[in-house]
């Protein structure tokens, strides 16, 4: 599987669809890392009095309300949103398969217990899950943030890899191993992950997505990170009384969220297709 | 007078990487009306695609070339589409799958099946559908039929099944019977029923029918004549009696050499040597020359001549002893 | 099958046990006070604070907290509403309830209605142009962030154009005389837009979950039977492929409801819909904690409910698992 894992990625990098994702990535990420240091201060009134300006040479996306440079503001909420997708995705990943892993190999009451507690988890809609756990936290810092969304987005990824763990306890290479000495749960997780690799791979890339959808939507409920942070989802909210004069205000900030997440999930769509080619 | 059914240069190519792969290369038969032939081969040999190129039901992405004629009572079903290709599918040859475990959909009943079949190629009633459909059941001696018309594929026995998809097959009154592989899926009980049973509905109805099988032990009572069929191509072609007395091409021998018999010493059977090509690559000269022991020069690099074995009998090979007709 | 049926509702029951004790977890384990908004606008004595606990419980130790909460879940009074206070909870999500079925009840239809089509169509032209297309614009709508989608549309369709009516479930111009016709007509017209958004937002599962059980299910046997009987080929698709690929499809709906329950939280909000997606985002800015916590536990118990349903309709569907 590691050997052709090179060649599932070429496959999927020959997909148009996947390689526009790719692209679009590389300049989201050129933007998130560079454009900070190049454009103004994202946070800097320079003119409270003009107010909102439409796209100029000076400030190519225009300002908002208070004037501030748009461009600017969005580079900087890029920076912030794959932040919070990257990190809380590799905890989701992270948490989802160590238990996942600990249930399927424990087997009895202690994975069936877990298991029903990922079903109740998973019948509890994530958005409010957060809600309930920000809605009172005033001014929640950003790694705070990545934690709690991270550690709400685990249960699928527990459950799937519970699911392989139980069929390679039960296969008959590993029994052989096992019966030769070598230890059960070592055993199990060196075939584990080659397994696996493919389907979290896949699940990792559409959860930045929805992890970037969900904290742009947080931050337009008022929970979560604060004004003046430049999150795209507070933008949006911010534009609320100025998209008939200022429609720009709406349109990119919204933009950048909807090219973002396309972006992943058009990767990821071109790796579930070569991981998977009867599905394409 | 024009046979019923004429294949000419029948040839279907897949896309494989770069190139392709010719599973069917060339295959030209006719079939007369009520007549009985088999096509014999391994699995592999392209015998079944030939059987769906009939009903120009190649899988995809699987084409059947420009040069190839399918010609049905002088029609080129190559150049039907839309109605009057789908009254050929099942209204003038009806075809049996070789699994009923998986050819029966298993959320429609049994009886539903066989009436979509009969209302697709004639306007009845429903009433009058349905009596249809109970006598086809009947016909293909399926005890019970009102009963059993209710029921779904899972809760009857392999045997039956494949009953089922005999009587969905004569329900447009077809002309010619395909049975690919009928009975390859069932108990060894149940395979003498089914193919009894074929035999007495042709005899019946006076259809003609092409029987695909494996299995050469099941050719010798039930058909007038035989098609050998290897790696892509015909090999062979002779009267039933003419091909089990003396078979012309080195592979009908070795395919008769691995037959079970009920006569004659105990042993191990022979098998013929190496593997069935693949379809992407052929061998050149005769196809079966690597696998063959009478091997000569010719056969590595030029495509054998059909050559006279017999009355009526020919075989595609260079060592073949010609006797005079 | 009824011992079959047994199991399954006793497993939700069990599991919907777990989730009223994850969502009292939840609320124990967030930083801060609920009643901050209430109590930070001006200074209260020491008493009236404590008043203030008492009337919402939260003076009491934490375990009979959890058995008041649990009390609550078992017979559905969840107290009263912080920001609408005195209203009880239960009083507003009944008033709110029937604006968000009809809500969510519409988008179901499209959605399945138009995912199912599409999802065969893409399937039966698999790897055409129009099958790349369609899945680019669904994955599109998929990245689309609702509430931004909301504010497009209404920034065209209302404000510019003057379509369609901006916000609202009803015109509160509409008298009481009106006949129902137009009434209907007017609710019809409220609803475009906010059904719109949602369908947008979640029809790519529904048209990827089909393509896929219909790309599985076009290439099995029977189908190749079903084209050798000579059947019409609308036949073949829709009465022999899409009947046995309409199973995974069915899984999705109790997949969806939480999708569709989150989307509605901020469409029901932007197009102030008087439903219990608005209920909850308006509680958010209140701190509005009964309120919260009961929507969220109507909705799990809603996602537990057309899971055993989709069970059920998984054994009326396919024969195999009747007998």
């Amino acid at each position: 599987m590691t050997g052709s894992l090179a060649a599932t990625l070429r496959t999927a990098w020959r997909n148009p669809s996947g390689r526009t994702g790719a692209f679009l990535m590389i300049g989201l990420l050129t933007l998130a890392v560079v454009g900070p240091w190049l454009l103004p201060d994202p946070t800097a009134i320079p003119d409270l009095g003009a107010g909102a300006t439409p796209p100029s040479t000076g400030h190519l996306f225009g300002t908002d309300h208070l004037n501030r440079d748009l461009l600017a503001r969005v580079a900087t909420g890029a920076r912030i949103s794959l932040t919070i997708g990257a990190l809380s995705v590799a905890l989701s990943l992270t948490v989802g398969t160590l238990i996942g892993l600990w249930a399927g190999s424990a087997g009895g009451w202690l994975d069936s217990g877990l298991m029903r507690l990922v079903d109740a988890a998973l019948a509890i809609p994530r958005l409010f899950v957060l809600l309930l756990l920000l809605v009172v936290w005033d001014h929640v810092p950003l790694p705070a943030l990545i934690a709690v969304i991270g550690l709400t987005g685990w249960f699928g990824t527990s459950r799937m890899v519970r699911g392989e763990a139980i069929r390679l306890r039960t296969a008959g290479y590993i029994q052989a191993a096992v019966a030769l000495g070598a230890a059960p749960k070592r055993t199990i997780f060196r075939h584990l992950l080659p397994n696996v690799f493919g389907v979290i791979l896949v699940s990792a890339t559409l959860g930045i997505g929805e992890v970037i959808l969900l904290e742009a939507g947080l931050s337009f409920l008022g929970v979560g990170l604060q004004p003046p942070t430049p999150s795209w989802g507070i933008m949006v909210l911010d534009s609320r009384n100025y998209f008939s004069t200022a429609p720009w205000t709406l349109l990119f900030p919204g933009a950048m969220i909807l090219v973002t997440v396309l972006a992943v999930n058009l990767m990821s769509d071109a790796l579930r297709a070569a991981f998977d080619p009867r599905s394409a | 007078m024009t046979p019923l059914l004429a294949v000419e240069k029948l040839k279907i190519s897949f896309p494989k990487g770069a190139g392709l792969s010719v599973p069917v290369d060339g295959v030209s038969f006719a079939i007369d009306r009520g007549e009985r032939v088999a096509l014999v081969g391994e699995s592999g040999s392209g015998k079944s695609l030939t059987s769906l190129a009939l009903l120009r039901l190649v899988p995809e992405p699987g084409q059947i070339a420009a040069e190839s004629t399918i010609l049905l009572d002088g029609v080129d079903i190559m150049g039907l589409k839309g109605e009057s290709l789908r009254a050929i599918r099942g209204g003038r040859i009806g075809l049996v799958f070789q699994d009923p475990m998986t050819s029966l959909n298993p959320v429609l009943t049994v009886g539903y099946q066989v009436k979509e079949a009969v209302t697709a190629h004639r306007k009845l009633s429903a009433k009058e559908a349905k009596e249809r459909t109970v006598a086809l059941l009947d016909e293909v001696g399926i005890p019970d039929p009102v009963a059993r018309y209710g029921a779904y594929p899972h809760e009857l026995s392999g045997g039956l099944r494949q009953r089922v998809m005999i009587a969905i097959a004569l329900a447009g009154e077809p002309d010619l019977l395909v049975a690919d592989e009928p009975t390859t899926a069932l108990d060894v009980t149940v395979q003498a029923q089914i193919l009894e049973l074929l035999d007495g509905l042709r005899t019946k109805r006076n259809m003609a029918l092409l029987l695909i099988t494996h299995d050469l032990g099941v050719v010798a009572e039930r058909t007038d004549r035989v098609m050998v069929m290897y790696a892509g191509q015909l090999v062979e072609t002779a009267p039933t009696a003419a091909l089990f007395a003396a078979p012309g091409h080195p592979y009908t021998q070795a395919l008769l050499r691995s037959m079970p018999r009920l006569t004659g010493p105990v042993g191990r059977l022979p098998q013929i040597p190496g593997a069935v090509p693949q379809p992407y690559a052929w061998p050149a000269g005769c196809r079966f020359n690597p696998r063959c022991g009478l091997r000569i020069e010719a056969c590595t690099s030029q495509v054998p001549p059909w050559r006279a074995a017999g009355p009526n009998h020919e075989a595609k090979c260079w060592v073949v002893e010609g006797r005079a007709p | 099958m009824a011992a079959w049926l047994v199991r399954r509702l006793l497993q939700a029951v069990v599991t919907f046990l777990a989730v009223a004790a994850l969502l009292f977890v939840l609320m124990r384990a967030a930083p801060g006070n609920p009643l901050s908004r209430l109590t930070d606008d001006r200074p209260m004595t020491p008493a009236e604070q404590q008043r203030l606990q008492a009337l919402f419980g939260l003076d009491q130790p934490v375990s009979t907290q959890f058995t008041r909460f649990a009390a609550a879940a078992a017979t559905g009074d969840f107290g009263v509403s912080i920001e609408y206070y005195p209203v009880r909870v239960n009083t507003l999500i009944r008033s709110r309830l029937p604006a968000s079925l009809l809500l969510g009840g519409t988008v179901l239809l499209v959605n399945l209605g138009l995912g199912i089509w599409l999802g065969v169509l893409q399937a039966r032209r698999r790897g055409s142009s129009i099958d790349r297309w369609l899945t680019r614009l669904s994955l599109a709508g998929y990245a689309m962030p609702s509430f931004w989608l909301a504010l497009i549309l209404v920034s065209v369709f209302a404000i510019e154009w003057r379509l369609l009516p901006a916000a609202q479930m009803r015109d509160p111009l509409l008298g009481a005389e009106a006949g129902w016709v137009a009434r209907t007509l007017d609710l019809l017209a409220h609803l475009v837009l906010p059904v719109v958004t949602l369908s947008v937002v979640t029809i790519a599962a529904t048209m990827r979950y089909q393509r896929t059980a219909m790309l599985e299910v076009l290439r099995l046997d029977y189908i190749l039977a079903a084209r050798a009987r000579g059947l019409e080929e609308s036949a073949v698709v829709w009465r022999h492929a899409w009947r046995n690929a309409l199973f995974p499809v069915l899984t999705l709906v109790g997949l969806m409801l939480p999708m569709l329950v989150s989307g509605s939280v901020f469409v029901e909000s932007v197009f102030a819909w008087p439903g219990l997606g608005s209920l909850a985002a308006g509680a958010i800015a209140a701190r509005d904690y009964p309120v919260l916590m009961a929507t969220a536990l109507l909705v799990s118990g809603a996602v537990l409910v057309s899971g055993v349903l989709t069970d059920i309709g998984y054994h009326v569907l396919d024969p195999r698992t009747r007998s």
